[in-house]
Parts: C-alpha cells; sequence; structure tokens
C-alpha cells in the first residue's frame, strides 16, 4: 500500500505543479488533507477556473463517502467524543477496506498501521513528484501505474469478494456505474455514483461472512 | 496564493470535520441493521470503483497501455485504416520475411491474438 500510495502521489506532485501550485504547498496539502482523489478534484477543478467553492464543492463531493465510513469506524475506536474524532482521521479508502474483518467489524490497529504506512508514502511521493516533475512516460516504464489498480482488483478478489460471495452483484454494478459514469464525468463523482450500488445491499437482510471467515468449519459427513 | 492556501486550508476543515462527525456523535453505538448492511456492501462497490477509476479513467482517456497492453487491439487502428494497411493483398503471394515491409499488423503480437488483418 505504501508503495502505491508513493506512485500515485509523485503523479499528483507533477500534476498540481503543472498546474501552477507551488511545489511546497502541494507538499503541505498532502501532509494536512492526505486525501488522494479530493487532492486531484481541487487541483482539476481550481484550474479550471472554477474557482476557490467549486475546487472545494468538488474536494466535498468526492469525500462524503468518509461520512458513513468513519460512522461505521466508530465503534471500534477508543475514548471520547474528542478522541474518537481524532482516531477517525485514521479512515482513508485502503486502511478502511484493509481493516475489515470477516464478520464485519473494523480492525483499529490494522487501521492504524495502515494509514501510518500511506501517509508518509504519500507526502514523500507528492515531494518528489513535486520538485522533480517525472514524465507520465516514466511512469509507465516503471510500471507505477499498475501498482494501485493491481493492489484494488487483488484486495476486491482476493479478499473482499472471497468472504463475501453475495456481494459480487454489487461490484459488478459499482463498476459498471462507475465505467459509465466516467465516461462524462470526471473521477470524483464517478466514484460516489459507482458506490452508490451498495444500496443494492437494502435489498435483502445483512450479509452474512462466507464460509472460511469466521464460521466454524463443517463436520465431514 | 492566497486563495491556493485558502483551498488547502478548506480541504483539511472539510477533511477533518467528515471524518470526525460520525465517530464524535455516534459514540460506541453501532448503526442500524439497514446502515450496517449498506456499510458491509461499501467496500465491494468502493473497490470496484476505484479500480475502474483508475483503469479506464476520466472520459476513458487514462487506460494505461501497461494496464491494458491489448487494448484496444492495434489491429483494429490498421483494419480502420483500410486496405493498405493490410499485411498483404489477398492474391498475390506473401512476401518473404527479409523483404517484407514493416506494417502494424504484422509486426504486433495482439494481431495475431485478435485474428484481424488477415487476408
Amino acid at each position: 500500500m505504501g508503495v502505491g500510495s508513493f506512485a500515485l502521489a509523485v503523479t499528483f506532485g507533477a500534476f498540481a505543479v503543472l498546474h501552477g501550485w507551488p511545489a511546497w504547498l502541494a507538499i503541505l496539502m498532502s501532509a494536512v488533507t492526505f486525501s488522494g482523489s479530493a487532492q486531484f478534484a481541487l487541483v482539476t477543478a481550481m484550474a479550471g477556473g472554477g474557482g476557490l467553492l467549486s475546487g472545494l464543492g468538488s474536494a466535498a463531493l468526492i469525500n462524503a463517502r468518509f461520512l458513513p465510513m468513519a460512522a461505521a469506524t466508530g465503534p471500534y475506536l477508543h475514548g471520547g467524543p474528542w478522541r474518537r474524532a481524532a482516531e477517525g482521521q485514521a479512515v482513508v479508502d485502503g486502511s478502511w477496506v484493509v481493516a475489515q474483518t470477516p464478520d464485519g467489524a473494523i480492525d483499529r490497529a490494522k487501521l492504524f498501521g495502515a494509514t501510518l504506512i500511506q501517509l508518509p508514502a504519500w507526502t514523500a511521493g507528492t515531494a518528489v513528484g513535486a520538485l522533480l516533475v517525472p514524465s507520465t512516460a516514466a511512469s509507465y516504464t516503471l510500471g507505477l501505474d499498475v501498482v494501485f489498480p493491481g493492489f484494488f482488483a487483488l484486495l476486491l478478489l482476493l479478499d473482499t469478494l472471497r468472504s463475501r460471495p453475495a456481494l459480487i452483484p454489487v461490484a459488478v454494478a459499482a463498476a459498471a456505474i462507475s465505467a459509465t459514469a466516467l465516461r462524462v464525468l470526471p473521477a470524483g463523482p464517478s466514484l460516489l455514483l459507482g458506490s452508490l450500488a451498495a444500496l443494492l445491499a437494502l435489498r435483502r437482510p445483512p450479509d452474512t461472512p462466507a464460509a472460511g471467515g469466521d464460521q466454524p468449519p463443517e463436520e465431514p459427513t | 496564493m492566497t486563495v491556493l492556501i485558502l483551498a488547502v486550508a478548506g480541504l483539511a476543515v472539510i477533511n477533518f470535520v467528515f471524518k470526525a462527525i460520525g465517530p464524535a456523535l455516534l459514540g460506541g453505538r453501532t448503526l442500524p441493521p439497514r446502515g450496517q448492511s449498506i456499510v458491509t456492501a461499501l467496500p465491494p462497490a468502493l473497490l470496484a470503483a476505484l479500480l475502474l477509476a483508475d483503469l479506464v479513467g476520466e472520459h476513458w482517456s487514462g487506460t494505461a497501455p501497461t494496464v491494458l497492453p491489448d487494448w484496444p487491439p492495434p489491429s483494429a487502428y490498421a483494419c480502420a485504416a483500410g486496405p493498405t494497411l493490410r499485411a498483404s493483398p489477398s492474391r498475390s503471394p506473401p512476401p518473404s520475411p527479409s523483404a517484407r515491409s514493416p506494417d502494424v499488423c504484422s509486426n504486433r503480437r495482439s494481431s495475431a491474438s485478435w485474428g484481424l488483418c488477415r487476408p
């Protein structure tokens, strides 16, 4: 995950500088916001003449997914409201998915560990990209562009869907929606629309993990 | 410059509030069953959407050649360009490999696998 974050951050650093952002501010943004897709959206919207409100609106739309994700994480965090609010900052896409357990709970230690690996990688990658501004061709040559897709694919196929095969239709619907939306919309709103496929879960009772999760193995007959 | 700094500060605040409000208000309480069902389904939906966003990119323009090396197949471009780009006319004998001029159909691995542009 750290390698994937670093690779994507290199792209973001170069992207921000090429769109007129000073390198130090791009690095600062990565350090204090740590929000990949929203950062891309902010830079894109402001570079397109959208202004501050438009940029922040796009970023807020993209990050709206953190509302339910963080709310679902709440019961597994410690302390009072302020401490829980602070611990909730560890919620980012990759960490949150990795921290899921087969019974639907969230492994707090794994959540923090994954985020603590990704945050410095994301900031350092932004610094490299912003200061060196490597070409896109270099990213292709080194294969950096396949790190994140490969990671997401493995996570989806080997972890999430293997333990919960009943959610395969949700994943297929999300892929179809986001692919269609990406044809006409930026990545952020497309991501949000694709995530709406999770509403399909309302059509059936709460999911139960597949065998091999936390279920005891069946006795041979 | 001030606008850019404000943008960074604004994004930081938005991010903090979105991630803080749920844990702070809900505390240790769990979501109702229907809400929990949606949250349980969110990881595969989000992962699938992220995967597609990474693979095809905005406006389907980011299809990285290292991710999908043979899509679209180069031979498709060759066929779309017309008969002048075909490897050899159907009624003439095929040229020897050494005499054959470079062309988009014969030099690509994918042309054979997709079965296009064959005389």
